[in-house]
């Protein structure tokens, strides 16, 4: 007999498959650490406000372990309570709901079965929640049955979790990966550059006292700083602040320096890639997860809005805007959590800000171009500073970041120093080979030093000259 | 640099005027009295001195980037409310502290080459402008400026477009060919570069519902062909109507940002304006003008035209002994 209906039921293959595919390995694996913080908001959130307390995650802590074999990651970070496992952890995807009310980085409820099936083709989750302790299995052949449901153990003799948390043991790998990392130099290869993706992305996390190890070796942060002009005095190297609320989402935005102005000798060095302009650009932070890392792109307001596109010689720009809400669809991140979504009415509206912000540290530096000694005495005096400070109580009392309230937020600009001139000056550039610039300089100088550059034997000719012209020689 | 005498370019002195005009009017709905203007006002202030005497405002900025200018502008300064500043626009507009006060703000550009600072200056203002911020510009539209091929066997037109483009290729519209690069499209082309990056910049979100409205621009040439827009900054579209209704009288008020109004009167003598202005207003003047005083008006539509508009603001210089 026919039937009625047509069968639109989804195979598992196509959901494994598609939802594997669009997603790079770490990413797969920084999910595994989003859901161990997703924890800590979940078990924390009644008795510390994740955005003021810098101390929320201390004492929590996930370690990776990666072999050729096995990739396992445990956490102290609360555990799934049974009721969570039997309902919602394990579907794919999230059920309506149990949309939370906490400042929680997972959104769609796909992270851990994504991470799980993109690494290998079984895996054990071990849990310890409360009083209980038991374990769910994704067996081998689990894509392949129609049966949506995964078996739970209870106190398996393999669990061996003592406070609650959650071990998940991925083993074995899909074969792509197992052939990866049967070389050693691969392997190390793939960790590292896994270490510096946890580095980037958790560096706030790591700040505010997460602890983070891969196969036994803590990952260290690597805190945003900006150069702050100490004290009240209103001209001074400080940074654009601005603060907005938009619906659920608290903004909080500061882009500065972080290192002097770079002279020119400093960008002909970074254009024969002898220094990297990798601090350079804005981050963009959403509820503690950075979503963008040092961006010199027009996601970030480079080249758009009239400001210049990022070049070597804003190498000393940095910026950092934080984005959170408790709900966290309301967040601008994609689904990888690796990218801003900048079609969000509240990107686009920071986003403004950042070009506001942008514009007024290119101007300065064009400003200056060709001055540095006179730049410096302005930015060896101001100090690097942890951006939370900017818009802590002491911001205004010791920085004298005194924000105005407007009807776009409250913004701070700052009085950055300008260039005193009586007569304009115009930047010299040529370019002369080494061997002459070294038979000039050793005549000049003496010697060859390291310390002398070619433009200040360019200069020192110059002024030579100058000397000569005046004085009619 | 000596700046030329700005306030004996008669067509100049029409557009300033009509810009007074449109800003009393808007005063009529909007407190513009406790505006700020800022301006480029050089040594000789004609803008300050029309916008004070006339609409009140009495918080004036006049940048000037020479510092040889700055002095003579500072001893030139005709009223106390005028302060003159020694930077340029992209300075004052990425450094100022603009604060919550309303503006209005004429970017009054001569120099052609510097088109692609000038547009990206204007960017910069869209983030910091306030809703009832009054935003004009003026840029040199004399198509000559876009230089000539050193190759005779390169097109003219198609070599000024590819100039265009390395200036400000973000901001043409992907429509504007070549045959657009002329002495009388030029001015219209830079008009919808304007408008193509002004409408990128102000992208309407539940948190931002900001835009320019555009109020009237015009061409006018003593000398260069110079093309000027004038908009407000709107915080949603309620408002529309109320300002269309108030410049129901001002014709060349048109809401457009392409359709610019043509002032372009012949430089007359007393005794030719004498004469032609009795004859005004009057519905037959177009006719009678063309026919009578052919030796004045030599393009014939565009200048008799332009005269009927303007007439009553068409200045007479005089020589003058202290």
């Amino acid at each position: 007999m026919a039937n009625n209906t047509a069968n639109g039921q989804p195979t598992k293959e196509f959901f494994v498959e598609m939802l594997t595919r669009d997603i790079d390995l770490n990413d797969a694996i920084l999910d595994l650490l989003d859901n161990c913080l997703d924890g800590v908001v979940r078990l924390s959130s009644s008795q510390k406000n994740k955005l003021e307390d810098s101390n929320f995650y201390k004492g929590y802590s996930a370690e990776i372990n990666i072999s050729n074999n096995k990739f396992s990651i445990k956490d102290n970070c609360g555990g799934i309570p049974r009721d969570i496992a039997e309902n919602y952890a394990f579907r794919m995807g999230r059920v309506q709901e149990t949309d939370t009310d906490h400042p929680t980085i997972g959104i769609y409820g796909i992270g851990m079965k994504r991470a799980i099936f993109k690494i290998g083709k079984a895996a054990v989750v071990h849990t310890k929640s409360s009083q209980e302790k038991y374990t769910v299995i994704i067996p081998s052949d689990w894509a392949r049955s129609s049966d949506w449901t995964f078996p739970i153990e209870e106190n398996s003799e393999k669990n061996t979790l003592t406070s609650d948390g959650t071990e998940i043991i991925i083993s074995p790998l899909n074969s792509s990966i197992s052939d990866l990392w049967k070389n050693a130099s691969n392997l190390n290869a793939f960790v590292e550059n896994l270490r510096k993706a946890i580095q980037e992305s958790y560096s706030l996390i790591i700040q505010k006292g997460f602890c983070i190890k891969i196969n036994g070796h803590k990952v260290e942060g690597n805190p945003v700083e900006l150069l702050v002009k100490k004290g009240t005095d209103k001209e001074g190297v400080r940074p654009f602040v601005f603060t907005n609320q938009y619906g659920s989402v608290n903004v909080k935005l500061a882009i500065g320096f972080y290192a002097p102005m770079a002279s020119d000798d400093d960008i002909d060095k970074m254009n024969e890639s002898k220094r990297s302009s990798y601090d350079a650009g804005i981050t963009v932070v959403c509820n503690d997860r950075v979503v963008l890392y040092n961006d010199k792109s027009s996601l970030t307001g480079w080249g758009i809005a009239g400001v210049p596109n990022y070049h070597n010689q804003f190498i000393g720009i940095k910026g950092i805007a934080v984005f959170e809400s408790n709900n966290p669809k309301d967040l601008p991140m994609t689904t990888t959590k690796r990218g801003v979504d900048h079609s969000s009415a509240v990107y686009i509206a920071v986003k403004d800000k950042m070009c506001e912000g942008l514009k007024m540290f290119t101007n300065y530096t064009n400003q200056w171009k060709g001055r540095n000694e006179q730049e410096r005495t302005y930015s060896t005096v101001a100090e690097k500073t942890s951006f939370d400070d900017l818009f802590s109580e002491k911001a205004q009392k010791e920085y004298g970041v005194t924000m105005r309230h407007e009807a776009r937020g409250n913004t701070y600009r700052p009085a950055l120093p300008k260039p005193k001139i009586e007569k304009p000056y115009r930047v010299i550039r040529f370019s002369k080979s080494i061997d002459d610039i070294k038979t000039v300089s050793i005549h000049l100088y003496g010697d060859v030093d390291e310390k002398i550059t070619a433009s200040m034997v360019g200069e020192k000719c110059f002024d030579a000259i100058l000397d000569q012209s005046k004085n009619g020689g | 640099m000596s700046q030329p005498f700005y306030h004996l370019r008669p067509n100049k002195y029409v557009d300033r005027f009509l810009f007074v005009n449109c800003l009393s009017k808007l005063g009529e709905i909007i407190n513009i009295k406790s505006h700020r203007y800022i301006g480029f006002g050089s040594y000789l202030f004609d803008d300050f001195k029309q916008i004070h005497d006339k609409i009140n405002i009495t918080s004036m900025i006049s940048l000037e980037e020479d510092p040889i200018v700055y002095k003579r502008a500072c001893f030139n300064t005709p009223y106390k409310c005028i302060k003159v500043i020694n930077q340029t626009s992209t300075d004052f507009i990425s450094g100022g502290d603009w604060g919550n006060k309303n503006s209005i703000i004429w970017l009054d550009y001569t120099s052609p080459a510097e088109i692609s600072q000038q547009f990206s200056d204007l960017a910069a203002l869209t983030s910091i402008v306030n809703c009832n911020d009054i935003i004009r510009v003026t840029f040199n539209a004399n198509v000559s400026s876009l230089g000539v091929p050193d190759d005779s066997s390169i097109s003219l037109k198609g070599y000024r477009l590819n100039r265009l483009k390395e200036r400000i290729g973000e901001y043409v519209p992907i429509d504007v060919t070549e045959d657009q690069i002329t002495t009388k499209e030029y001015p219209i082309v830079l008009l919808r570069c304007l408008q193509k990056m002004i409408e990128g910049l102000f992208i309407e979100t539940p948190f931002d519902k900001r835009f320019l409205f555009p109020l009237f621009s015009t061409v006018y040439k003593d000398g260069q062909t110079m093309i000027t827009f004038t908009g407000i900054i709107l915080e949603d579209h309620t408002r529309e109507t109320v300002i269309k209704k108030a410049f129901r009288e001002l014709k060349y008020v048109n809401f457009k940002w392409d359709c610019p109004s043509s002032i372009s009167i012949p430089e007359l003598t007393v005794k030719e304006i004498v004469h032609i202005n009795k004859l005004l207003p009057s519905k037959i003047a177009k006719k009678q003008l063309s026919k009578k005083y052919s030796f004045v008006f030599s393009d014939k539509d565009t200048e008799i035209d332009s005269y009927i508009s303007y007439y009553k603001y068409y200045p007479s210089f005089q020589s003058v002994n202290f």
